[in-house]
């Protein structure tokens, strides 16, 4: 039997007094969540690119390692990159920020995906806008510039927004590093208080994150002026 | 009409061979193309017409033999392919407009990024050229928003653009419904009319009885017809092409 009084769901889940001094940390947390999301969304996003557009060339060479990059990427659960990079790797005296490894451990595994979208992307292009191009006199550079992957970028919209909410969703890994992004912040604070309404602040403010993203695919996707 | 024909060469094909795989696909074709020519080049399908054609500017590689474009050699790496290819037009026939650019920008492309011409020289000029093939109202347009014919005369404007020594044409009107075919075709005599040296690829008997200079048959790799388009049309010398054109008619 399901018995909630609804005053105690909201002073366990929604309790404002809990909040009181605490937005600050809470939003500076938000902060940090932000720039590691945006940072490994600009680079990711160029490196899966590059990537494909290398993949495409069918050096085996490349694509060989490539494959095996991806296959890795998808077998490592990104926790276990992430302690690698930051807990393993100093014992080689590299080591990196809990922010630099953050953003390291994301890009490194979010390129790989968005690398095979952009890749099915790119392929899924008529050959013919190729051939147009180069007939043109465009050379394979300013072909890819200014035919390939603005198209290949209006194909692969619908799955890169989805990739650009998982790095925002995977940000949430550095909850066991010693950097306090958003739910590091909602944890503090919910321990010191006793109470989980900071968690779920938390929650409510990855969607105020997701909101502007989805408002600026849906511009972006309004801009692609392609019909499929 | 008036047909001027100089000497010039603009292209010399000699000893081409395509293989795909194991497949001989063009069988040792020599051929020139001089200044002012309009070739027409008939065969059934699946006679390599296609794929001569885009050997020409090495859209298609070819196995052995060489292309010359004047005295440039298109073939072999001497020579960048890219500066070689702004000189040939090609006109596709699935139109193979960009569908993301405008009309306007479709044909602003090449001058701006690979002349390097200024966009307000380049935008007069393709304004002038849309003009020319009937589109000027169209600039905006974006490729779906057009119909076949539409998106081909903007295919043959984005050519022209480059002002090139030569077009090639690869069945252009193959793709169009009926009503349409003739305002491409229209354009293309008026080029013909001109003085552009063009190698068309069609079926089209009308259009290459009124523009054409030259007709070529090939068919199974080979050319085998090589003649006036009255020659070729009216007293051919081979049975396989007395069966192809009654098939036509
Ligand atoms: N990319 C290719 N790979 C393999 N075979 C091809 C390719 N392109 C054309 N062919 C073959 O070459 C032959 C000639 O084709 P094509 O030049 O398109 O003929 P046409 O234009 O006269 O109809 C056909 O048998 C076709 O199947
Ligand atoms: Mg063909």
């Amino acid at each position: 039997m399901l018995d909630f009084d609804i005053n105690e769901i909201k002073h366990i889940f929604f309790n404002m007094e809990v909040m009181e001094g605490q937005w600050g940390l809470l939003f500076s947390g938000l902060w940090v969540t932000v720039k590691i999301a945006a940072v490994s969304i600009i680079f990711s996003t160029i490196l899966g690119l590059l990537v494909a557009i290398v993949r495409i060339q069918n050096n085996s060479a490349y694509n060989l390692l490539l494959i095996a990059y991806l296959e890795f990427c998808r077998a490592t659960p990104i926790v276990v990159a992430l302690i690698v990079v930051y807990f393993g790797l100093p014992f080689l005296n590299i080591t990196f920020s809990p922010f630099q490894s953050a953003v390291i451990v994301i890009v490194f595994v979010h390129t790989a995906y968005i690398g095979e979208a952009f890749r099915s992307g790119i392929l899924a292009i008529n050959k013919s806008q190729n051939e147009a191009a180069q007939s043109l006199g465009l050379n394979q550079i300013q072909t890819y510039q200014y035919i390939l992957v603005p198209q290949a970028f209006r194909i692969v919209l619908p799955t890169l927004a989805n990739q650009w909410t998982g790095i925002i969703k995977d940000t949430s890994i550095c909850t066991i590093l010693a950097i306090t992004e958003l739910l590091k912040a909602a944890q503090i604070i919910a321990a010191w208080k006793a109470n989980p309404t900071p968690l779920v602040m938390s929650t409510l403010m990855y969607l105020l994150i997701l909101i502007p993203l989805t408002i600026f695919t849906m511009r972006l996707e309004k801009n692609a002026r392609i019909k499929k | 009409m008036k047909k001027k024909i100089h000497s010039e060469a603009i292209l010399r094909i000699i000893g081409l061979n395509k293989y795909f795989g194991e497949e001989h696909i063009l069988k040792s074709i020599s051929t020139t193309i001089k200044k002012g020519e309009v070739v027409a080049i008939m065969g059934p399908s699946g006679g390599g017409k296609s794929t001569f054609i885009r050997c020409i500017n090495r859209i298609e590689e070819p196995t052995t033999g060489q292309v010359y474009f004047g005295d440039l050699e298109v073939t072999g790496s001497k020579n960048k392919i890219c500066d070689i290819r702004r000189d040939i037009g090609m006109v596709f026939q699935n139109f193979a407009l960009f569908p993301h650019l405008t009309a306007l920008e479709n044909i602003m492309l090449a001058p701006t990024k690979v002349k390097k011409i200024s966009k307000e020289k380049a935008k007069l000029k393709a304004m002038a050229l849309l003009k020319r093939v009937g589109l000027e109202d169209k600039a905006n347009s974006f490729p779906e928003q057009l119909s076949g014919g539409q998106q081909q005369r903007v295919a043959i404007a984005r050519s022209l653009a480059m002002d090139p020594t030569i077009l090639l044409f690869d069945e252009p009107t193959s793709a169009l419904d009926p009503e349409m075919v003739r305002e491409v075709l229209d354009v293309m005599v008026s080029l013909a009319e001109e003085g552009m040296t063009m190698v068309v690829v069609s079926h089209e008997i009308n259009f290459i009885k009124e523009a054409a200079s030259r007709v070529l048959v090939l068919v199974n790799g080979e050319i085998i017809e090589d003649g006036s388009s009255k020659q070729v049309i009216e007293k051919p010398s081979h049975q396989r092409t007395k069966e192809f054109l009654g098939n036509l008619l």
